[in-house]
């Protein structure tokens, strides 16, 4: 059974480039995250060069995906579930990358 | 083979008196050979028989039993106990007590669990077992008066569905301490009217409550009350829920006995639930996926929280890509267990590969170094055991 996980792109209201990741993310397909992450520091290059990675809809992550996040800290903001919180402050993520919670009604 | 060496004194001669008195030594020693041979052979045969009527030496997970007779030197008196995976997944818990204790009450012992077990298997109803149990108890000479308490288990839910037949009252405790006498469903023991009405009683066994089962050798002393004993029971239990099961079980036994030891036959039974969760699986990262669906259905059975079921779920997930990914880098057949245990306020992870990891360097890999990092920083205890045949990781989560 793979791990599922689905990658879109979208732009918000005020242009920015956003990732929508929904699924769990780990070893299995942690390439795909990769490779989404980097098609987006490339396209979001015309919008001042940075993006959004929305986990709202990720349920689960582990320190493969953290690492992807943490190479791009400089490019990127987040949005997460506050379930993955403590994984991200733990990992000190949350030092370097703004987080913003996803609602708490946000499906999980 | 037996040899014997015989000196004669210097120069004398072997005579024929002397090979007479060999041949008769020789053949006398012989038949006592054969003879202890014999008594080897027959106690093999009653320890088998005996093994054969007591209950399963192999228990499912959850389950801790302690059984002792009292007539030495048999393995097997007149208490039983019996634990029977039925067809729809469901387990059935038996104990029970045949009048007197000895060979005697031993032979009707083993009559009475067999038949029920295969009321059980028929029909998965307490009540039904022990209303069967009564017809079959009223003709078999010296089942009547036979107390036995019958449960069945739904091991998912908690759900436990029992019957009493005179037996003294299984205990529930639950894990903020909470003791309660599951005494309801109870009636008349076992043989004396043959329709007799068996009513059923359930109750939900809550997370990491721990459910007892006994005879009245545990508990019974002279000039004493059995409410006395069973209290007693109630509170050593209380007192050691935070306990491993086995240990909880070693506890009351040594506890309860007598100065002399006990006697009267003795059957303890102990079930928490959740049983643990044993996983194996190759190391292979397709298997991530499947092993979290596993542990978080676990731990929604163990009632963990939302944020908490997040911590252990990576932690472990954490121990499971670390000897995914650096144990069976060269080795395609690897082979990775995992283990869950939820005690009163704490789950206990164990992860065990069959490689040794790469020692964390987190200056050339920061990634590794990060992985250890989530799991130290998430658990409350996190112990790495390399070892030449595999590597151990114990992660301890609290949980509230």
């Amino acid at each position: 059974m793979p791990t599922s996980l689905t990658l879109d792109t979208a732009r918000s209201n005020d242009g920015k480039l956003v990732l929508i990741a929904a699924g769990e993310i780990d070893l299995s397909n942690i390439d795909e995250f990769n490779q989404a992450l980097t098609t987006a520091t490339t396209e979001a290059v015309s919008s001042g060069g940075t993006f959004t990675v929305d986990l709202t809809a990720v349920e689960y992550l582990d320190s493969a995906a953290i690492n992807a996040l943490f190479v791009r800290a400089d490019r990127i903001r987040l949005i997460a579930h506050p379930l993955l919180m403590s994984v991200l402050t733990i990992s000190g993520l949350a030092e370097l990358v703004t987080i913003e919670p996803a609602p708490p009604t946000a499906q999980h | 083979m037996l040899v014997v060496w015989i000196d004669l004194a210097e120069q004398r001669p072997s005579t024929l008196e002397d090979q007479t008195l060999l041949t008769v030594l020789a053949g006398r020693l012989g038949q006592r050979l054969q003879r202890v041979h014999q008594v080897d052979q027959q106690r093999e045969t009653a320890l088998a028989l005996q093994h054969a009527i007591l209950g399963p030496a192999d228990l499912p997970r959850g389950f801790a039993v302690r059984y002792q007779a009292a007539t030495r030197p048999l393995q097997v008196g007149g208490d039983w106990y019996d634990i029977v995976d039925l067809e729809d997944g469901r387990i059935a818990l038996v104990v029970g007590d045949c009048v007197g204790h000895g060979l005697a009450a031993a032979t009707v012992m083993g009559q009475v669990r067999s038949a029920c077990r295969a009321l059980l298997l028929e029909n998965p109803s307490p009540g039904a077992a022990l209303a069967g149990l009564d017809r079959f108890a009223t003709r078999l000479p010296g089942a009547q008066c036979t107390t036995a308490v019958c449960a069945v288990l739904n091991p998912d839910t908690g759900e436990l569905v029992y019957s009493s037949a005179g037996h003294p009252p299984p205990i529930l405790v639950d894990a903020d301490g909470t003791t309660r006498m599951l005494d309801d469903g109870h009636t008349i023991a076992l043989g004396i009217r043959p329709d007799w009405s068996r009513p059923e009683a359930q109750v939900t066994m809550p997370a990491r409550a721990t459910l007892v089962l006994y005879t009245d050798g545990l508990v019974e002393r002279r000039r004493s009350a059995l409410e006395h004993g069973i209290s007693r029971v109630a509170a050593l239990v209380q007192h050691g829920r935070a306990s491993a099961l086995d240990d909880l079980a070693n506890q009351i036994m040594s506890r309860l006995a007598p100065s002399g030891g006990y006697q009267d036959d003795v059957v303890l039974l102990l079930y928490r639930h959740p049983a643990p969760l044993e996983l194996k699986f190759p190391a292979d990262v397709s298997q991530l996926a499947p092993t979290r669906t596993a542990l978080r259905s676990w731990l929604t059975r163990a009632r963990v929280d939302a944020n908490q079921t997040m911590n252990v779920l990576v932690a472990a997930g954490e121990a499971v890509a670390n000897a995914i990914e650096h144990a069976h880098r060269h080795s395609a057949e690897g082979t990775i267990s995992l283990g869950a245990t939820a005690l009163v306020d704490q789950v206990q992870l164990t992860i065990t590969d069959t490689g040794s990891w790469k020692p964390p360097q987190r200056a050339t890999d920061p990634y590794r170094g990060r992985g250890i990092t989530l799991m130290r920083g998430l658990m409350q205890d996190v112990t790495i055991n390399p070892g030449t045949a595999g590597t151990t990781v114990h992660l301890s989560a609290r949980i509230t």
